[in-house]
């Protein structure tokens, strides 16, 4: 006698049914095809601009090693998520290293000199241990390889305020902002060079009280109108207003209080600042 | 059946019920909110007088001009906003608009989390402000300080707008001044207040009443003491700013204090803490221990002539003050005031806001994001908020918004110098001043006995605070920078995209700007040491 084979029940077929039905769906949804990897890199790159590092390291993490030049965006985009990731860790850090110097490594496109900005970062910034002379070494490496290009070039401001803000020995801050005038003259892209004029006069007048080195570095970046936020705007015409009245050279402070009262006329400095313009002779405002 | 059988029983019922009852709200909620086609909630936790009337006024416009969408505010008390926001958030409950400021509203990542950035709506004109002056203005610049308020500097975004704006004023008992002094005249200068304080005290002598001369609480007091000591440390604030002849920051002043160049026996702070004693002196005993409605009650009771306070209670004042109310400006010593009018520059300029009032964003939690966005640019339209400054007695925020008749002394102060540093600044050294006060505050305290407590422990607050300072834009630095290097790749992918390459051109410049300034304070922290 053959063995019975036990049946189950109609309604019981209908469950197992419906069970195969949803363990197929969810298997077809499985078989989906995955997004492309430009797709996730620049989902990636969308989530850290929102600060969101972890959903952005597993959108780059997504992207396999071989997917072409993906990857290598994929990779930048991952280390550079690592670097945000909470808690802050040593192990974070590491594993950003060691996917940054693998890029770094490679061939020397973008990819590579993001790269290396960012392995300077981590020494000068993200480290635990900061290591302020391998983050310096690193800038003007940078710097160095790649003149005139404008990512290397943003290590221009961090190279200046790392180095002018590490001492205030009046020699050294001399030869230092010395140094960096000449770096600063000699940067295209508009931004660093903006940025790394900025903070040197800023120096200049913190360190030394020297209006002169203020009011020439000003003058360049106020001239190219390239500063990006009227509130700032405002405050590099002020400073170059008040150093350029220090030296007497009264046209500039004239141009300077007007245009700092253009940018920002509700100010609270800003009815002081039309009594200095009265003090010169001149009204707030220019002649029609 | 035994006791715990029934009582688990009847526990279970209740709950039972209270599911039940629940359930039946939420659906009876949803089908009004159904049968009213859209409905925009908004929740805010502005429960002074004339708010929420002002809201109402401006939901029942916009309703009237787009019929099927209704305005539903939520009022929350201000104590249970964070936890009831955050619970929203996270439940994915949120109303379609919610005030910014409190827990879960205030953390980076909670709001790029929870509500949608408002940065490229802002460049847009306000289409409300068709046939106005601000016709083709961007939104951002139709406000009065051009949104710099609620840019958000740790994001580089703007989540939120306010319909309202604030400033602090020292309101006074017009019918209360007049018996005392027998004239209108409010005092203008501190040797004017020193006076009216005098014939204050002895009107309370003579006629027997329990009169004060300012209603004073740990709320409402440190307003003006913080701006007395402010305005003594506006010359010595000054000289601690290299890069411009106007009141450097209160870090700097920290600084000064930490390396000798400003002592606690400076005459600014001297005399700074010498104002603060005089005008402790004359606020009800115990004062630091009263709660701002109790200085409230006092100065609506007319048990005290005059209250410092914001804006924000004009409205309630007036609705509850059995009495003719005054505004004016604080007090500020004149420069020929013997012991006061040294110190100063001159008479006080302020911007007469404080930015960033109750800023209003759209959750991503909306149902209907575009419309809760047009609701926000119908709130700060140029008519809109003429009715809603009106309506509530707050200040305006829009330009060319005229402010109600009663808010005019409310309006910011047009001439003048800005105040100087203070030493309200970090929680340690605040936390310092509100355990060590007594030592100037007490009768039997004086500004010696304040400032060698200070001497002793003062400078480490100060430096904690300077500290911490520096690591929280340090940490601004680096939570920001992965958010630069993502702008400039996605600019690479859309170089057309005007609003992200605007974005992170502010980015570089004000990640540059915090980490050199970081840079800065952190070698003048080395070099100070604690005297």
């Amino acid at each position: 006698m053959a063995p019975r084979v036990p049946v189950p029940s109609a309604p019981a077929r209908r469950r197992i049914a419906a069970l195969g039905l949803a363990v197929g769906g969810i298997l077809a949804a499985g078989a989906a095809p995955a997004p492309a990897p430009e797709t996730l890199v620049r989902e990636g790159w969308e989530a850290l601009a929102l600060v969101r590092a972890n959903d952005a390291r597993r959108l780059f993490a997504g992207v396999p090693d071989d997917a072409g030049s993906a990857a290598r965006a994929a990779r930048l985009g991952e280390g550079v998520a690592l670097l945000n990731v909470q808690p802050r860790s040593e192990r974070n850090l590491e594993r950003a290293r060691r996917l940054l110097n693998a890029l770094a490594a490679g061939p020397a496109d973008e990819i590579a000199i993001a790269a290396r900005y960012h392995l300077a970062r981590i020494d000068h910034v993200h480290s635990l241990r900061p290591n302020l002379d391998a983050a310096e070494a690193s800038y003007r490496a940078l710097l160095a390889d790649h003149p005139g290009h404008p990512l290397a070039e943003q290590a221009a401001p961090k190279l200046a305020l790392l180095v002018v803000y590490r001492s205030s020995e009046p020699d050294l801050v001399e030869s230092r902002l010395r140094e960096l005038e000449t770096l600063a003259a000699r940067l295209v892209d508009p931004s660093a060079a903006r940025d790394t004029r900025l903070l040197l006069a800023q120096a200049a007048l913190r360190l030394q009280g020297n209006h002169a080195r203020a009011v020439a570095l000003l003058r360049p970046v106020l001239e190219q109108a390239t500063i990006a936020r009227s509130n700032r705007r405002a405050e590099a015409w002020l400073i170059f207003a008040e150093s350029s009245a220090a030296l007497g050279l009264t046209g500039d402070a004239v141009r300077g209080y007007r245009q700092f009262l253009l940018e920002t006329p509700r100010d609270a400095r800003a009815p002081e600042v039309t009594r200095r313009l009265a003090v010169l002779g001149f009204d707030p405002l220019p002649p029609p | 059946m035994n006791r715990s059988h029934l009582a688990n029983g009847v526990g279970l019922l209740l709950l039972a019920i209270a599911f039940l009852a629940a359930g039946l709200r939420i659906l009876h909620r949803e089908r009004a909110e159904a049968d009213a086609g859209v409905t925009l909630r908004l929740a805010h936790w502005q429960l002074e007088s004339g708010m929420r009337e002002a809201f109402e006024l401006i939901a029942r416009d916009y309703e009237a001009l787009h019929p099927g969408v209704r305005v539903r505010q939520i009022p929350i008390p201000e104590r249970i906003y964070s936890n009831w926001s955050t619970t929203q958030l996270i439940g994915g409950t949120a109303p379609d608009l919610m005030q910014l400021g409190f827990g879960s509203t205030s953390e980076s990542a909670n709001i790029t989390r929870y509500f949608h950035t408002l940065t490229a709506a802002v460049e847009e004109p306000n289409p409300y402000n068709r046939g106005t002056p601000l016709e083709r203005v961007p939104w951002r610049n139709t406000f009065l300080d051009g949104l710099e308020s609620a840019y958000d500097g740790r994001l580089f975004e703007v989540f939120g707008v306010s319909p309202v704006g604030a400033s602090l004023r020292l309101y006074y008992n017009r019918s209360l001044l007049r018996r005392i002094t027998g004239s209108d005249d409010p005092p203008r200068d501190y040797a004017a207040f020193e006076r009216l304080a005098g014939l204050t005290a002895e009107y309370a002598r003579q006629t027997g009443r329990a009169v004060v001369p300012l209603a004073g609480s740990r709320y409402n007091a440190p307003f003006l003491m913080n701006q007395l000591l402010s305005h003594q440390c506006q010359r010595v604030g000054t000289e601690l700013n290299p890069l411009a002849r106007f009141p450097a920051s209160p870090e700097y002043l920290y600084l000064g204090m930490l390396d000798g160049r400003v002592p606690l026996r400076h005459p600014a702070l001297e005399a700074g803490f010498g104002l603060m004693r005089e005008i402790a002196l004359q606020c009800p005993p115990g004062f630091m221990q009263l709660s701002r409605d109790d200085a409230m009650l006092l100065f609506v009771q007319q048990h005290a002539l005059m209250v410092m306070s914001g804006s924000w209670d004009a409205t309630g004042l007036r609705q509850q003050a059995p009495f003719e109310i005054g505004v004016i400006a604080t007090p500020f010593p004149s420069a020929d005031h013997p012991r006061f009018g040294r110190n100063p520059i001159g008479p006080v300029a302020d911007s007469g806001m404080v930015g960033g009032v109750g800023l209003i964003g759209v959750t991503r939690a909306s149902r209907h994001p575009e419309k809760a966005l047009d609701f926000l640019r119908y709130l700060t339209s140029r008519n809109a908020n003429e009715r809603f400054s009106h309506a509530s007695g707050w200040l305006p925020v829009i330009d060319g918004v005229p402010p109600p008749e009663f808010m005019r002394a409310f309006m910011p102060r047009t001439s003048g110098f800005p105040n100087g540093p203070s030493l309200r600044w970090g929680n340690d050294t605040v936390r310092w001043l509100d355990t060590h006060l007594h030592h100037l505050f007490a009768v039997s305290g004086s500004v010696e006995r304040f400032i060698s407590v200070a001497e002793d422990s003062l400078p480490a607050a100060l430096r904690s605070d300077l500290e911490r300072d520096v690591r929280n834009r340090e940490a601004s630095v680096r939570r920001n920078e992965s958010s630069v290097e993502a702008a400039r790749q996605l600019l690479a992918l859309n170089p057309s995209d005007a609003a992200l390459l605007r974005k992170r051109e502010e980015m570089v410049e004000t990640q540059n700007e915090t980490e050199a300034n970081a840079a800065y304070l952190h070698l003048r922290l080395t070099h100070a040491t604690p005297r």
